[in-house]
C-alpha cells in the first residue's frame, strides 16, 4: 500500500501501465510478423490455408477478449457481424460490382452503423442477459438474410472465380512466385489476413493503452475507482461495442471471400464463430492480449489433429473450457505469467491506492 | 377471419409451451441470478430421458415422464452442487461459460449416442385428437395440455415460492446471501433444491415439446432463446410474467407465421426486441429488485 | 471454561488484516460490550465468530469446542446468531417471515434447558411486529427494522447473541426501548455481546468492556473499575 501522509478524502487512484520489455516485444512482434508474411514463399498451400485460418480465428478472438475480457460486455451473438460482414461481401461484390478489396473495409463501416440500433437495443440488458439478447440479435440478421432471395435466401450462394480473383495483384503473385490462380488467391487472402490479425491486434492492443481503455478495464477490476475517474462508463463501452462490430465484420468479408460459397446457418453459426471464439479466448486466457494467441494456437492444433472424432471432439473442448473455467480462470497465458510475472503487452493496468479512507482515524501505514 | 381467430388460438397454446421452457429459467435466475446457457439443452436432453425410459419400459411418455422426475431431480441437484455452485460469484464469466460448455458437451453428445435423426414421443391416439369448437376451428388436446400444465406449473412454482420454507430460503438467499447463511441456510444445498426443481420443469417441457414436434439433439439452443424472451418478456422474477411472456411470444410467432409461414420465428424475435424497446424492464417488473 | 472464547483471533479481507489476535472470553449469562472508533473491527469480530469469515478452527472456542473453521450456517445451529450490522432484513419476506426464517437453522437444534423463543414470544417481547407482521420490512420505521432483526436473531434459540450497532441511527427513545427488552433476553439464559458506538448505553448494560483499536484489543476490563482517560485513550488512541 502507497504511503501518504496528506491523504485527501476518501481514496484515490492513479492508473499504471508499461513497461520496459513491452518495446523489446514489440520488435518481437515486428520481426515474427515479417517472418509470416515470407511464408506464402517457402510454404505450401496447406500451409497457407491453415494459417489463414488461424489468423482470422485469432483475431475474432481478440475482438471477443476487447469486448468481454476487458469492456465486460459478454456477447453469445458476435457471428451476427462475422455473417454481416460475409453477406455484405456478397452483396457488394455481386449485386454492387464493387472490388473485393474495397468491399471488405466497407461491410466492416456498415457492421459499426448497424452495430448503433443493435447496441441500443441490447444495452438494454444486464449482464447474463446482454449475452443471450446479442444471441437473439445473430438470430434475426441469419433469418432476415435467408429471406434475401437476391443472396440465395435460406440455401445461399457462392462467388463467382471471376470475383474471387478480382483481388489486385492476384496476377502478380500468380507471376512473382510461379503459383496458379486459385493458389495465387490463396496467398493474397493469406496477406489480407495476416495484415487483419495484426491490424486487430494492434487495435486492441492501442485501445487499451489508451486513458479510456485503461479506464474501461480498471473499472471493471474495481467498481469503487468509477467515480474517481470520471468516465462516461456506458458511452466506452459503446464504442468498444462498435469498434468490435466493424473488425468482426471486416473479418467476417475477408473469411467469406476466402471460403467463396455463403450460407445464413454456416454464417450466422453460433459454433463456429462464437462458442470456438469464447474457447480460444478463455483457454488462452481471458483480459490479456498473450491470452488469445496462445488459445489460437491451441485451437489450430485441436482443430487439425482432433477435428475427425467430429462430436467427441466437441465435447472435449467443452470438458476442457468448463475444466479451465473452473480451475484456471485466468487461462493457460494466466498461469504462465503468474509464474514467472511476465507480461509481453503490457495493458493490464494496475490501480494503485493512493490513500486510504483519511477521515478514519489510524492512518493506513502502520497496517501495511 | 376464421383463420386469425385460430392463429390466436394456437399462439396463446404454443405459448404455454414457451412458458413451460421459461418456467425453470425464471426460477433459477429468481433464487440464484443464473443464467444457464445449457437450459434449451436440458430439454431436449430430458426428451431424449423419456424416450429411452418409455422404449426400454414399454411406457407411454405420460408414464416415462412421471418414473424420469426423481432421475431428473437427482442429475439438477447434483449438477449445481457439484459444477455450478462453483461458478457463482462476483464475475458472471464463470457460470455462462460454464454452462454453455455444458451446452456444447450435451448436444453433442445427444448426437453420439443418439445421431442428429429427429425423434418423436408417441402417445396414441390422444396425439390427434381434438376439440372442435365450431366454425373450422379446434384445439389440439395436446397443445391444450400444454397450456394446462404451464399454468398448473406457474400455480406450483409460486405455491413453493411463496409459501413455502424452502420458497422462504429461495427468496431470502436471493436477497441477502450473507444473512441467509446467518439465519442456517445452506445456500449450496438451497440453490442445489432450486435446480432440481428446475429439472423437473424441464422434464414437463421436454414431454409436451417432444408430443407436439419432432426433436433431434440441435434443437436446443432456439428452445433457450424462446425460453428466455418469454422471461424477458414478462419481468424478470415474477412466474405469471413469464406464462404471459410465454404467450405474447406465442402469439407472435403464430401471427407472423400466418402472415407468411417463414417469418414465423423472426416475428417471435422481432417482438421481443419490440418489448425490449418499449418496455425494457418486462411487462410485470417485479416490484423489488 | 468461557461458553465463547477468542483466542488470536485474525481476520483478513483479501490482502488487508482487519484483526490482529484478539483474545476475548464470554461467561454464560453475561453480556460483554466492544466499543471502538469507525473501522476499528468490530464488525468483523462479530463476523468471524458468526462463520461469515473463517479462519483457524482453534481461534473461537464454544463451549470449549473449536469452531472457528465452521461455516456461518453451521454456527447458527449451535446457538450463536448475529443480528448485522444495518440489519438487512430480507426485503422480499414479510415481517413474519423474517422472523420465521430465523428458525430455519434453529429448529434443528436440541431443546436446551432455556426457555423457547416462539414467534408468539417474539411477537409479545415486541408488539408492535405483531401488527405489521404482514408488511414488507421496507415500510417499517428503523426502530421496528431493528425490532425484527433482533426477533429473527431470536428465533433460532441463541445461546449467545450477537448485536451489531442496534442504535445505530435511531432516536434516543427507540434506542432505550430496545435496551429494555435485554434483560429479558438475558433472562432466557442467553449471553450477549454488544457492539455500540454508544458508550454511555454500552457502559450501563455490560459486565465488561472491550476496546478495539485498528484491529487490536486496545482495552478490556469491568466498566465499573475503568476510567474515562483510559477509555478515551483506548478509542481514540493516544
Ligand atoms: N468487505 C470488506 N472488504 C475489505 N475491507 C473491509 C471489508 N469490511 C470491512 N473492511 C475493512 O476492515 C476494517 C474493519 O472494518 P469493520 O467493519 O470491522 O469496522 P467496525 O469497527 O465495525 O467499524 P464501524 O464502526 O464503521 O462499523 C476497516 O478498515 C474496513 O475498511
Ligand atoms: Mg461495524
Amino acid at each position: 500500500m502507497m504511503d501518504d501522509g496528506e491523504a485527501g478524502p476518501g481514496r484515490t487512484y492513479r492508473i499504471e501501465t508499461a513497461g520496459r520489455l513491452s518495446r523489446v516485444s514489440a520488435a518481437a512482434a515486428c520481426v515474427i510478423l515479417f517472418g509470416l508474411a515470407l511464408v506464402p514463399v517457402l510454404a505450401g498451400r496447406y500451409v497457407v490455408q491453415d494459417l489463414i485460418f488461424l489468423f482470422y480465428m485469432l483475431a475474432l478472438a481478440q475482438c471477443w477478449n476487447l469486448l468481454a475480457g476487458y469492456a465486460g460486455l459478454i456477447s453469445v451473438g458476435q457471428q451476427a457481424f462475422v455473417g454481416l460482414g460475409g453477406y455484405l461481401l456478397f452483396a457488394l461484390t455481386l449485386r454492387g460490382e464493387i472490388n473485393p478489396l474495397l468491399a471488405i473495409p466497407i461491410a466492416g463501416l456498415v457492421a459499426a452503423v448497424l452495430a448503433l440500433p443493435t447496441a441500443l437495443i441490447v444495452f438494454r440488458l444486464r449482464e447474463a442477459y446482454f449475452a443471450i439478447g446479442t444471441w437473439v440479435v445473430a438470430e434475426v440478421y441469419r433469418l432476415v438474410f435467408a429471406q434475401i432471395k437476391a443472396l440465395g435466401g435460406g440455401t445461399g450462394t457462392s462467388l463467382p472465380p471471376s470475383v474471387t480473383s478480382s483481388v489486385p495483384g492476384i496476377d502478380w503473385i500468380a507471376s512473382m512466385l510461379d503459383v496458379r490462380t486459385p493458389a495465387a488467391r490463396d496467398i493474397a487472402s493469406y496477406w489480407l489476413a495476416l495484415l487483419l490479425m495484426a491490424g486487430t491486434l494492434a487495435f486492441v492492443y492501442l485501445i487499451l493503452r489508451s486513458r479510456r481503455g485503461l479506464a474501461l478495464g480498471a473499472i471493471r477490476d474495481n467498481e469503487a475507482a468509477a467515480a474517481g475517474l470520471a468516465v462516461d462508463i456506458t458511452s466506452v463501452k459503446l464504442a468498444v461495442y462498435v469498434a468490435t462490430a466493424a473488425m468482426t465484420g471486416m473479418i467476417g468479408a475477408l473469411i467469406y471471400l476466402q471460403k467463396a460459397r455463403i450460407s445464413p446457418d454456416a454464417a450466422f453459426s453460433v459454433l463456429d464463430w462464437t462458442a470456438y471464439v469464447i474457447f480460444i479466448t478463455v483457454i488462452g486466457g481471458i483480459g490479456t492480449v498473450e491470452g488469445p494467441i496462445i488459445g489460437a494456437i491451441i485451437f489450430y492444433l485441436m482443430q487439425r489433429y482432433l477435428a475427425d472424432f467430429g462430436a467427441w471432439y466437441l465435447i472435449l473442448l467443452g470438458t476442457l473450457g468448463i475444466l479451465v473455467m473452473l480451475f484456471a480462470p485466468k487461462g493457460l497465458w494466466g498461469l504462465v505469467a503468474e509464474r514467472y510475472d511476465l507480461t509481453l503487452f503490457p495493458t493490464r493496468r494496475r490501480l494503485v491506492v493512493e490513500a486510504e479512507h483519511a477521515e478514519r482515524k489510524g492512518s493506513s501505514r502502520t497496517l501495511s | 377471419m376464421s383463420g386469425w381467430l385460430d392463429a390466436l388460438i394456437q399462439g396463446v397454446l404454443l405459448g404455454g409451451l414457451y412458458a413451460l421452457f421459461a418456467a425453470g429459467l425464471s426460477l433459477i435466475f429468481g433464487v440464484m441470478r443464473l443464467v444457464n446457457l445449457a437450459h434449451g439443452d436440458l430439454i431436449v436432453l430430458a426428451a431424449f430421458v423419456i424416450l429411452v425410459v418409455g422404449d426400454r419400459f414399454g411406457l407411454d411418455p405420460f408414464v416415462a415422464v412421471l418414473i424420469a422426475f426423481p432421475f431428473l431431480f437427482a442429475i439438477g441437484f447434483a449438477l449445481q452442487y457439484l459444477l455450478l455452485n462453483r461458478t457463482l460469484g462476483r464475475d458472471l464469466l464463470p457460470p455462462l461459460l460454464v454452462t454453455f460448455g455444458l451446452s456444447i458437451i450435451i448436444q453433442n453428445g445427444l448426437l453420439q449416442f443418439f445421431s442428429a435423426d429427429s425423434q418423436r414421443l408417441r402417445s396414441g391416439a390422444i396425439e390427434t385428437a381434438s376439440i372442435p369448437l365450431g366454425g373450422g376451428i379446434a384445439i389440439g388436446v395436446v397443445p391444450l395440455l400444454t397450456l394446462l400444465s404451464a399454468i398448473a406449473v406457474i400455480m406450483l412454482l409460486n405455491f413453493i415460492f411463496y409459501r413455502t420454507p424452502i420458497g422462504r430460503a429461495f427468496r431470502a438467499s436471493s436477497d441477502d446471501l450473507e444473512v441467509a447463511q446467518l439465519m442456517g441456510i445452506d445456500h449450496q444445498r438451497v440453490f442445489a433444491t432450486a435446480m432440481a426443481i428446475t429439472f423437473v420443469v424441464v422434464a414437463i417441457a421436454a414431454l409436451y415439446l417432444g408430443l407436439r414436434a419432432n426433436f433431434d439433439p440441435t434443437i436446443g439452443p432456439a428452445r433457450l432463446l424462446y425460453a428466455f424472451e418469454a422471461v424477458i418478456i414478462g419481468g424478470l422474477g415474477s412466474f405469471w410474467g413469464t406464462l404471459v411472456g410465454g404467450v405474447v411470444l406465442g402469439l407472435a410467432q403464430t401471427i407472423g407465421a400466418r402472415i407468411d409461414p417463414e417469418w414465423q420465428i423472426l416475428a417471435g424475435h422481432l417482438a421481443f426486441l419490440a418489448v425490449l424497446v418499449i418496455r425494457p424492464r418486462g411487462l410485470f417488473p417485479r416490484a423489488l429488485d | 471454561m468461557p461458553l465463547l472464547e477468542a483466542r488470536k483471533l485474525t481476520a483478513f479481507y483479501g490482502d488487508f488484516q482487519a484483526l490482529y489476535g484478539i483474545d476475548m472470553t464470554l461467561d454464560q449469562g453475561e453480556t460483554i460490550a466492544i466499543i471502538g472508533a469507525n473501522g476499528a473491527g468490530k464488525s468483523t469480530f462479530l463476523k468471524a465468530i458468526a462463520g461469515l469469515i473463517r479462519g483457524a478452527p482453534d481461534s473461537v472456542l464454544f463451549d470449549g469446542e473449536p469452531i472457528g473453521a465452521l461455516a456461518a450456517s453451521d454456527i447458527v445451529k449451535l446457538g450463536i446468531a448475529l443480528v448485522p450490522e444495518g440489519r438487512r432484513l430480507f426485503p422480499s419476506l414479510t415481517v413474519e417471515e423474517n422472523l420465521r426464517i430465523g428458525a430455519h437453522g434453529g429448529k434443528m437444534r436440541e431443546p436446551k434447558a432455556q426457555g423457547q423463543w416462539t414467534l408468539d414470544r417474539v411477537y409479545s417481547l415486541f408488539p408492535i411486529l405483531k401488527e405489521r407482521r404482514s408488511s414488507a420490512p421496507s415500510t417499517l420505521s428503523g426502530g421496528q427494522q431493528q425490532m425484527a432483526a433482533i426477533g429473527r436473531a431470536l428465533m433460532s434459540n441463541p445461546r449467545i447473541l450477537l448485536c451489531d450497532e442496534i442504535s445505530l441511527g435511531l432516536a434516543p427513545i427507540i434506542i432505550t426501548d430496545i435496551y429494555a427488552t435485554l434483560p429479558q433476553i438475558e433472562a432466557e439464559g442467553t449471553s450477549i455481546v454488544l457492539v455500540e458506538q454508544d458508550i454511555v448505553q454500552a457502559m450501563k448494560v455490560a459486565d465488561r468492556l472491550y476496546c478495539f483499536q485498528e484491529g487490536r484489543l486496545s482495552l478490556a476490563g469491568r466498566p465499573e473499575t475503568l476510567t474515562r482517560e483510559q477509555i478515551h485513550r483506548a478509542y481514540f488512541g493516544s
